[in-house]
């Protein structure tokens, strides 16, 4: 999947003003690709990583993904396009609490109308070593496994693109080890692009490249 | 600690305003009925002289006797002034037509206070002319036929309609009236035999004093003089004195008056606590969504030194603010709804009093209190660290639990006792609620789970059902609010479809037709004759009054009249005048439920309603004064009554042998014929007995119609405002978990779900669970309905099918509506902002 970022900027009103937490971003990914995302604390990471899943829409300049821009899509349009062409994983796991892990895992699936969505949601549980625990709530499971739900969750629509914010910030190093081999194991595999934003240097190091920002701008690639 | 427990409230200002609104419309029904009442209150005491239309009036059913008017005469101060009135029911008839008027007979010198004003302008003036002239109700001449300037008939004489009615004084703050109002000198109404024995009349001597504010004092001396209860200046009758005269001052009408608003409204207050127990459920929702709002900073005030109890105090302040800023606000409000509505009907404004938004402020604290003691509770046990790590703090324990929960019940049933002025009203609503309340509560515990297992194969409504078995966010205060709200909407239905049916014109054909009232007995041969050619036969009893002087010889009137509503019912019922019969054999519309039929002379079975509220049983010894002869007779038997036979019948049936020699007045009733040949037969009938008042049944039905309808109309005013505290928890419920429901809602809209994925699951989700409350709840309504319909007032139970179903189709969509509204934020936000909102 090919992704084009120019003059990306975001700004939010505040009482004191409007403060910019980006600026001036341009980026291009192409398939294949993985990339890593690493700043301070507040320089932007997480905003361009929504900005460019289409989870925000920009201030100014644009989100170009194989050749359509985000902006021009109504909801219902990039949600569909989500569903159908992205994969995401949060730091803290964000599954949803009502539903089983099977069920958690096959929800794109479903929310795209995909026949056989049990079978492969199934399958793909059993590639993260969770298929003894399918029917488990999401509070039934351990960190490490609610994070291995996820990776599953985001992969199972075979995504051209995988979102991953802080993807092992929440986990000891040994259960974070784990998901990050999960996470490259399953997308280097494919023609899957991975973005992942991190605060881990080693983690940030298996990517392809790795991009610094600082104060909302990318200061170096 | 103020300053704090109002920051952080101010930190979650939605959580607060839906908080601070259910107390406030929970409040605002019982405000709404305060300012009513307080309207009436003040309108009457600000023309308290017109409601009398002077300062002091003494009346009796029997002409004023020589010694009542010496110590009258005696007793006022010099300077006073004096007139005479009398009133009545009698045929008016004109044309062959004949209609039941109330008719006020004045003398020289009426009104002393206040304006009698007919249009055209002075016609007043003629009803001290000769000829013989009458003011009459605009609404009595289309129904006689007759116009101003033509004759009626009262009695034996004619008069000649000098105008109509524009304004009166002395309506004595009573608004029922048995017919129009007719005016006629005093005089010319005795010229027209429409006086003496035969006819039943309230005789009235009326003092203007020169200074109106003595009249109160006066009127008690006069009591004591005259030797008559006290607490005649209370509303409570005549004393047991042979010679019953009832003594008050205007301030005495107008507070009876007063009294007689609170008293119709004490339902209404009770429904209006339907309206403040949602709303308190709605809090305690929020209460515990704020509770896990609050968790972590309240976790870390305790990391840096707070106390358990200064946490659950903070949290208890919070609590207070916004039911005291409810209860004021929703008094306010109510207090405004009441002013437009009694603008509306042309009333002075009055504005609320301090009793009320004190009522209400401490109403609105004491639930909002009680909607936050768990939470407070869960606050003041949690422990810091666990709190910090992320997880929520522990539940109160189960036996802690039942102990609040016991608490707030009593509170519950205090407040209603407290509202309906009853000690058993008040409770047995309490009661009736608190049922339903554990029935929707055991209905969330064992259907929500059961919905949640349920596996659609489209995402939105499987998640909106799966939401529903999530213990934290199990809508139980959705479900027992809605309950509520459809058992009281579902109640009133088969309450007012049972009155109905019993009033509806199809049904009365089967009940007679007229009422016919004083019938002397020697015109009750001729009666029965006059009848007989029109083929009818009527259905008569004797009857005598009498007062009830002793029960098991102590004297009847000692009970104190009390504070209660019972009480004052007791009372009532011990000191009227009372209506004895004698007969037989029990007549058309009564059974004999216990005991034996009087079957000797000085026995006699009553009425099974009236025993219980004048406190007698069989067995018991009850001491009448006939017309000052003492008449006893020992309770054998206990009746039912059915009233909606409409046959003349009395709470007191004596054996005829006690009664012997005893002249009486007969009550009767007409069978039931076309309605053409009514109006015949009344008129041939008050031209032959004028003295005899005849009801129409279809008339009188139509009154108690309306009467039913004004209360319905005002009922389900009061129950609206219920509904919508109800809406208001579910608003609250939707909101309590807002913040999770953006989060989950961003999470699905990036894996692919739309805006309206999100908005059916909420959908989903609220009408599953409102759909089970509105079942249950409606037909926990219908069952406390019917037994109230069938088994209290005895009226046929009709059940109101297709109305329970539009209410709960109004309650499940309104619901839902409600809900999509108060979460609309869910979808609303970018997901991008709900994920970093966590």
């Amino acid at each position: 999947m090919t992704l084009l970022a120019r003059g990306l900027g975001r700004d939010y009103p505040t009482p004191h003003g409007q403060i910019t937490v980006l600026d001036g971003v341009d980026l291009d990914l192409q398939p294949g690709d993985s990339l890593a995302i690493v700043g301070p604390s507040g320089s932007g990471k997480s905003t361009l990583l929504g900005l460019l899943a289409g989870l925000d829409q920009p201030s100014r300049g644009s989100v170009t993904i194989e050749g359509r821009d985000l902006a021009s899509m109504s909801d219902a349009e990039a949600s569909a396009f989500r569903g159908r062409r992205m994969g995401f994983i949060f730091q803290s796991h964000r599954l949803l609490p009502a539903l089983s892990a099977l069920e958690n895992v096959r929800a794109p699936l479903d929310l795209a109308n995909v026949p056989d969505a049990n079978a492969r949601a199934l399958a793909w549980l059993a590639r993260v070593g969770l298929a003894d625990r399918h029917d488990h709530r999401p509070r039934q499971l351990s960190g490490g496994e609610q994070q291995r739900v996820a990776v599953a969750r985001a992969l199972v629509n075979d995504p051209a693109i995988v979102f991953a914010d802080e993807p092992t910030g929440s986990l000891d190093r040994r259960t974070g080890g784990t998901v990050a081999d999960m996470l490259f194991a399953l997308t280097s595999g494919g023609r899957a692009t991975l973005v992942l934003v991190t605060h881990d240097e080693q983690l940030a190091a298996r990517c392809a490249r790795v991009v610094h920002m600082d104060d909302g701008r990318i200061t170096s690639c | 600690m103020l300053r704090l427990a109002w920051r952080l409230l101010a930190g979650r200002p939605a959580l607060a305003w839906l908080a601070l609104a259910c107390i406030a419309v929970g409040v605002a029904a019982r405000g709404a009925v305060s300012g009513s009442v307080g309207a009436v209150e003040d309108q009457l005491s600000s023309q308290a002289r017109d409601l009398i239309a002077a300062d002091l009036e003494i009346s009796s059913s029997r002409p004023l006797e020589g010694p009542v008017r010496a110590a009258v005469a005696s007793a006022i101060p010099s300077g006073s002034r004096t007139a005479e009135a009398r009133s009545l029911t009698a045929m008016a008839v004109a044309g062959g037509s004949a209609v039941l008027c109330e008719v006020r007979a004045v003398g020289p010198g009426w009104p002393l206070a206040g304006d009698l004003r007919g249009e055209p302008a002075g016609s007043a003036a003629a009803l001290a002319a000769d000829p013989p002239a009458v003011l009459v109700d605009p609404d009595l001449l289309p129904r006689l036929g007759v116009a101003v300037g033509g004759e009626l008939r009262l009695g034996s004489a004619a008069f000649r309609i000098a105008g109509t009615v524009v304004s009166e004084p002395g309506s004595g703050g009573n608004a029922f009236r048995m017919g129009p109002r007719i005016y006629a000198g005093l005089t010319a109404l005795d010229r027209a035999g429409l006086a003496g024995e035969g006819v039943r009349a309230k005789h009235i001597l009326l003092v203007a004093l020169a200074d109106p504010a003595a009249a109160d004092a006066l009127a008690a001396r006069l009591r004591t003089s005259l030797d008559l209860p006290t607490d005649q200046a209370e509303g409570m009758g005549a004393g047991p004195s042979q010679s019953p005269v009832t003594v008050r001052s205007a301030g005495e009408a107008a507070r009876q008056g007063a009294r007689a608003a609170g008293r119709a409204a004490d339902l209404l207050r009770v429904v209006a606590l339907f309206a403040l127990a949602l709303g308190t459920l709605g809090v305690a929702a929020l209460a515990a969504g704020m509770m896990r709002a609050q968790a972590e900073d309240l976790a870390v005030l305790r990391v840096i030194g707070a106390t358990r109890s200064r946490s659950a105090a903070v949290f208890a302040l919070q609590a207070t603010m916004v039911g005291a800023s409810g209860g004021l606000l929703g008094t306010v409000i109510g207090c405004t709804l009441a002013l437009s509505a009694g603008a509306a009907m042309g009333l002075p404004p009055a504005w609320p009093h301090l009793r009320d938004l004190v009522i209400g402020v401490g109403l609105g604290t004491i639930a909002a209190l009680a909607a936050a003691a768990l939470p407070a509770l869960a606050l003041a046990r949690m422990e810091p660290l666990a709190v910090l790590r992320g997880e929520a703090p522990a539940p109160v324990p189960r036996g802690l639990g039942l102990i609040v929960l016991a608490v707030v019940a009593a509170l519950g049933v205090s407040a209603a006792a407290f509202e309906a002025r009853s000690w058993v009203v008040g409770p047995l609503v309490a009661l009736g609620a608190g049922v339903v309340v554990l029935l929707m509560a055991g209905l969330g515990w064992l259907v929500l789970p059961l919905l949640s297992r349920l596996k659609p194969r489209a995402f939105a409504i499987r998640h909106g059902l799966a939401n529903l078995g999530r213990p934290e966010r199990r809508p139980l205060a959705l479900i027992v609010a809605l309950g509520l709200a459809a058992a009281l909407g579902a109640a009133l239905l088969i309450l007012r479809t049972s009155f109905e049916a019993e009033l509806a014109p199809g049904r009365l054909t089967a009940k007679p037709s007229f009422f016919a009232i004083s019938l002397q007995d020697d015109q009750r041969e001729g009666f029965t004759a006059a009848l007989a050619h029109h083929g009818l036969v009527p259905n008569l009893k004797p009857q005598v009054r009498g007062r009830l002087t002793a029960i098991d010889g102590v004297d009847a009137a000692t009970v104190a009249v009390g504070a209660t509503r019972e009480a004052e019912r007791a009372a009532h019922f011990r000191r009227r005048e009372q209506n004895l019969t004698w007969a037989s054999q029990p007549g058309p519309g009564e059974v004999l439920i216990a005991g034996t039929w009087p079957s000797r002379s000085g026995t006699c079975a009553v009425e099974t309603g009236w025993a219980s509220t004048v406190g007698v049983h069989i067995g018991s010894r009850l001491t009448f004064d006939v017309q000052g002869v003492s008449v006893a007779a020992e309770v054998t038997g206990l009746r039912r009554i059915d009233w909606w036979t409409f046959q003349p019948n009395f709470f007191i049936s004596l054996h005829p042998d006690t009664m012997a020699g005893y002249p009486a007045a007969w009550l009767g009733t007409i069978p039931a014929m076309p309605r053409e040949q009514r109006r015949a037969l009344a008129g041939s009938l008050a031209g032959e007995f004028p003295n005899v008042s005849l009801i129409d049944v279809a008339d009188a039905a139509e009154q108690v119609r309306k009467g039913i309808d004004q209360a319905a109309a005002a009922v389900a005013a009061i129950a609206a405002v219920a509904l919508l505290a109800g809406l208001a928890v579910v608003a609250g419920t939707a909101a309590a978990g807002a913040r999770e429901r953006r989060s989950e809602a961003a999470l699905i809209r990036a894996m692919g779900g739309t805006s309206r994925t999100v908005a059916v699951a909420v959908a989903v989700e609220f009408a599953a669970a409102a759909l089970p409350a509105a079942l249950l709840g409606s037909l926990a309504g219908l069952a406390g309905g019917a037994i109230l319909a069938g088994g209290v007032i005895d009226a046929r139970v009709v059940w109101p099918w297709w109305q329970i179903a539009t209410l709960m189709t109004v309650l499940i969509l309104a619901a839902t509506i409600t809900a999509l509204l108060a979460a609309r934020s869910a979808w609303r936000v970018p997901p991008l902002a709900a994920l970093r909102d966590e």
